[in-house]
């Protein structure tokens, strides 16, 4: 049984993230009905986002000062000394950058257990059981923990399509004194990449390419695909760190999130953490050599064979489509 | 960008590259050149090169490398032998100087081209330049008809050991050729055997790039296990692979009976010549490999296998034999297409496509695992697939002997 | 001189299919080919830019398990100092928590003043190592981080947190610190075989026995498994041209195509 799970809610350019909304969901689905979500907010926050967490039914205001700047380990600790008193049963963090920070360390400050790449939870009479996702999503092992304090660290995905009713959505202010905040880690600001490229999350067609392509000079491949569809060349993490593409041209956990209506993946095998960036486009097509690739798994469509034979092929049966109309 | 703070040249890394031009173990001293510039001249890419051979060794007199090694051109070499086989001097350029200079350079901390780095790794940790398991090598047998005696499983005497290599081993289309060879061999009675999972890359095209240190760990792994079988000759269907057997293992004291598939084959052309039943009606001209043909001066073998099969009319391109324009995969040159085109040069393949095409050849016959692709790529890239299709001898005899993929 | 600690480990390689023990509680580790974690070999780069930036020392710390010494020598010839390795003589590699007792304790006694490591490791699940070590020394912590600087001078350094969309967090973090890389401001370098296998010969490692326990997680392993493919795509087959034909027609009905 759990009685409160509190999901610290993490707010980036002045949006509550889509991530926590889902977070947030996961809480009420998970807990059910007798369970009392607690939503932690760091800093006062913006009207439009106080909206946004409406699923809770409490909405905890820690502040004032430098509560809210991002620097996950002070906020763990502000929050590791309110948990008892709250009778927090459970937290709940998404697997951000910043919450990838703010987890571990919260775990650690109260000598909780920490449930990392954690897909889906279920309460139970004992506890908690959880299944994770690791090695690159081809693993999963299913744990439990019993009844205490614990750290989930859950992955997006599993609830972000939950409609939940709304909850109590009652708002609390907590201060905390300034000799609380550790100014050993400071945050500066935001470095903003070169805007001269184009912005792949306005695109409507997008081909990405991912190792498969082998070599740099194969993007010509992609390319010519993209212009025949009227689209534009993405690529996944691998492809980017080579400096083939420059970084606003990636897609995944920590590039771009793209919802495009056509998303061609070449030589992509869809590890996690680039299917989280695309896997809401709305038709999804992949050429893989590897019939097993877990991307296959996310696409509409799949075809198991050579990339270098394929797309040519695609390309001309394209040209020969637009001639006939 | 040094590994280390100070940029002077290690003594000792010094005088190994100097050991290695003055006093080669094959071919003249660098001190013997005589500055002519033919090689500069015949090199495919050496427009595009800031530091040609005729450079790199007037710079190595004047002790001068520091800017020969930090300078893209140290990548551009192919492999391709002409510079060797035109020095009037008789330096092996090729074979001593290119990698000595590229040991050098990754000595000094220079970081090879991005493509290169990733080939090296894969050849380190999984034998193999693609980075596939190991355990894959043999996904080329799947469906054969033929039987196939892995030599890992169930070690017995053969009479070839046929090295089958990473491209056929992994690469689809290269796989079409692994499979005609097996075919052919057993159809010849040939007691054919290979090393499975256990095979390994031989190591040559590293040793080109100039990781000498990955190609005497690759020597040793694959001398201790070829000990273990027994077997007459070694038989293998890349040339370069068939180099690094022939010329460099002795020096690490493996010494070992091999031969590239086209001389094996035509040795035993009498054998062939009542099987070549179908006939192929097709214009075909055929490109010289560098390192059986111009290396080792080797043109013949090919064109007999070529001239037996019925229905084929055999055409020369102006450039053939010792002639022939390198295809620009070797030394690295399958990695580099981006990089060296960006740094002025151009795609060789793209440039022998139209050789091909000026025969009006029907089919362009090769005998390297490399030539493949590349000039099926160049094909596309000329608009002239419909044109010239590209296939190994290997394909066209076991078409013709009924043997090809399909039954057919 | 500025003392610098580089955690490394190993985890599963994919190349190879993972295979789960009978008991389905664990990978068999027998058949498990195991490789340099990611991060960890970033995290190597990122010590080795500011050693050599900073005249720094670096010693690169390891577990002594499964084929780490090649790890180690290959750590030796990019530029490692000292070479640790921290005894471990279980069938079973160190999970989290038995990674961040050993290095907790021996941390303290390096006089570190930077720890990098992976911020993750793909076999992690009930602790994140670099994050949970921070918290044990009682140091601050940024992980995602590429990027480490010190242009400055001081105690401060600054480092570059991950964000989506290329964007990046500039922090600043007070020494002594444990950072977690993700990426390094540059691809980890490549060093010859030859330099490798040099340091074969050279390279000295120091054993620390007694440091490691084996510690059990309040969290239970119910069962590990493969991950079973939940939905599919519909795959197209035939020859390239038949293929192609096939999903310029879908493309079409899906009314995709402009």
């Amino acid at each position: 049984m759990i009685r409160r799970i509190l999901v610290p809610v993490e707010i980036y350019r002045n949006q509550v993230t889509d991530l926590t909304r889902e977070v947030l969901a996961a809480a009420r689905v998970v807990g059910g009905e007798q369970c009392e979500v607690v939503a932690c907010v760091f800093g006062e926050p913006p009207p439009e986002a106080v909206a946004r967490l409406q699923v809770a039914d409490r909405i905890l205001i820690l502040r004032d000062g430098q509560v809210g700047q991002p620097v996950a380990i002070a906020q763990a600790a502000v929050l590791s000394r309110r948990l008892a008193q709250l009778g927090v049963d459970v937290v709940f963090v998404g697997s951000s950058s910043w919450g990838l920070d703010l987890a571990p360390l919260l775990a650690s400050f109260v000598d909780a257990p920490l449930i990392a790449n954690c897909q889906n939870l279920e309460c139970t009479t004992e506890g908690l059981r959880a299944t994770c996702r690791i090695c690159a999503g081809k693993l999963l092992v299913d744990v439990e923990i019993g009844q205490r304090l614990a750290v989930v660290l859950l992955l997006s995905g599993s609830y972000a399509r939950y409609e939940v009713p709304p909850g109590k959505g009652v708002i609390e202010k907590c201060e905390v004194a300034p000799e609380e905040w550790d100014a050993r880690v400071t945050f500066l600001r935001w470095v903003e990449p070169a805007r001269e490229d184009i912005d792949i999350t306005q695109e409507s067609t997008l081909v990405a390419v991912g190792r498969g392509i082998e070599r740099q000079e194969n993007l010509t491949l992609a390319e010519e695909l993209a212009e025949a569809l009227g689209g534009v060349v993405c690529g996944s993490r691998p492809v980017i760190d080579q400096g083939w593409l420059p970084p606003t041209r990636q897609v995944g956990k920590s590039g771009m999130t793209v919802k495009p209506k056509l998303y061609f993946a070449l030589g992509i095998s869809g590890a996690p953490e680039h299917v989280e960036g695309m896997k809401d486009a709305e038709l999804i097509v992949a050429i893989n050599r590897d019939e097993r690739a877990p991307i296959f798994n996310v696409a509409h469509y799949g075809i198991a064979a050579d990339l270098f034979d394929v797309v040519p092929a695609i390309k001309e049966a394209l040209v020969a489509r637009r001639q006939e109309v | 960008m040094s590994g280390n703070a100070s940029s002077s040249l290690s003594g000792t890394r010094v005088a190994k590259f100097y050991e290695m031009l003055f006093s080669p173990l094959e071919g003249s001293t660098a001190w013997a050149c005589m500055q002519c510039g033919l090689c500069s001249s015949s090199c495919p890419l050496g427009d595009a090169m800031e530091y040609p051979p005729r450079r790199i060794i007037a710079e190595a007199w004047n002790g001068s490398l520091e800017r020969v090694i930090r300078s893209p051109s140290v990548w551009m070499c192919v492999g391709c032998y002409t510079c060797s086989y035109r020095c009037p001097r008789q330096l092996d350029l090729t074979d001593t100087v290119w990698p000595a200079v590229r040991d050098y350079a990754l000595q000094e901390g220079i970081q090879p081209p991005a493509e290169l780095r990733t080939a090296f790794q894969n050849l380190y940790l999984y034998g193999n330049v693609f980075g596939y398991s190991p355990r894959k090598r043999l996904e080329w047998t799947k469906n054969l008809e033929v039987a196939v005696r892995d030599l890992s499983k169930i070690p017995e005497r053969v009479e070839v050991l046929w090295l089958v290599g990473c491209y056929p081993s992994y690469h689809p289309r290269n796989q079409v050729v692994a499979r005609a060879m097996a075919r052919i061999l057993t159809a010849l009675g040939v007691r054919w055997g290979i090393l499975g999972k256990e095979e390994r890359a031989l190591g040559d095209c590293d040793r080109l790039f100039g990781e000498e240190g990955l190609f005497e760990m690759l020597v040793e792994n694959n001398r201790r296990l070829f000990e273990r079988f027994e077997f007459e000759k070694i038989v293998l269907l890349d040339p370069h692979a068939f180099r690094a057997l022939e010329k460099f293992y002795p020096r690490f004291g493996a010494v070992l009976p091999a031969e590239h598939y086209t001389t094996f084959l035509a040795s035993r052309l009498d054998q062939i010549r009542p099987w070549l039943k179908n006939p192929i009606q097709a214009r075909v001209t055929y490109h010289d490999n560098c390192c059986v043909g111009r290396r080792c001066r080797c043109f013949e073998p090919p064109r007999q296998l070529l001239q037996a099969i019925p229905g084929i009319e055999l055409v020369e391109m102006r450039r053939n034999r010792e002639h022939a324009l390198c295809c620009g995969g070797g030394g690295g040159g399958m990695w580099l297409d981006a990089f060296i085109t960006e740094h002025g040069g151009r795609r060789l393949s793209d440039v022998r496509i139209q050789h091909a095409l000026e025969t009006g050849a029907d089919i362009l016959a090769v005998s390297c695992p490399f030539e493949l692709s590349r000039f099926e790529d160049a094909a596309k890239v000329a608009g002239a697939e419909d044109r010239i299709k590209v296939r190994d001898i290997l394909e066209l005899l076991a078409e013709s002997m009924g043997l090809g993929e399909g039954g057919g | 001189m500025m003392n610098i600690v580089a955690v490394v480990r190993l985890v599963p390689d994919l190349v190879e299919q993972l295979v789960v023990n009978p008991e389905e509680d664990n990978l068999d580790w027998d058949q498990t080919a195991l490789t340099l974690n990611e991060s960890d070999d970033h995290a190597l780069e990122e010590a080795l830019l500011v050693k050599e930036k900073h005249h720094g020392q670096l010693t690169v710390v390891a577990f002594d398990y499964g084929e780490i010494d090649q790890v180690l020598y290959m750590a030796a010839a990019k530029g490692a100092d000292r070479i640790i390795k921290i005894a471990w003589p279980h069938p079973e590699p160190p999970n989290s928590l038995e990674m961040v007792g050993a290095l907790g304790r021996l941390v303290p006694t390096l006089q570190a003043d930077l720890v990098v490591m992976g911020c993750q490791s793909q076999t992690e699940f009930f602790g994140m190592a670099a994050a949970q070590l921070a918290a044990r020394l009682g140091w601050p912590y940024v992980g995602v981080v590429r990027g480490v600087q010190n242009q400055a001078g001081g105690g401060w350094w600054k480092v570059f947190k991950e964000y989506p969309g290329a964007v990046l967090a500039e922090m600043e973090v007070q020494l002594p610190a444990v950072i977690g890389i993700l990426t390094a401001s540059q691809p980890p370098r490549y060093v010859p075989v030859s330099r490798i296998r040099a340091a074969s010969q050279t390279a000295r490692f120091e054993t620390i026995d007694g440091m490691a326990k084996p510690e059990e997680s309040a969290v239970n392993i119910r069962r590990v498994y493969l991950t079973p493919a939940t939905s599919h795509a519909e795959m197209l087959k035939g020859t390239e041209e038949e293929v192609a034909r096939r999903l310029v027609d879908l493309l079409v009905e899906r009314g995709v195509l402009k």
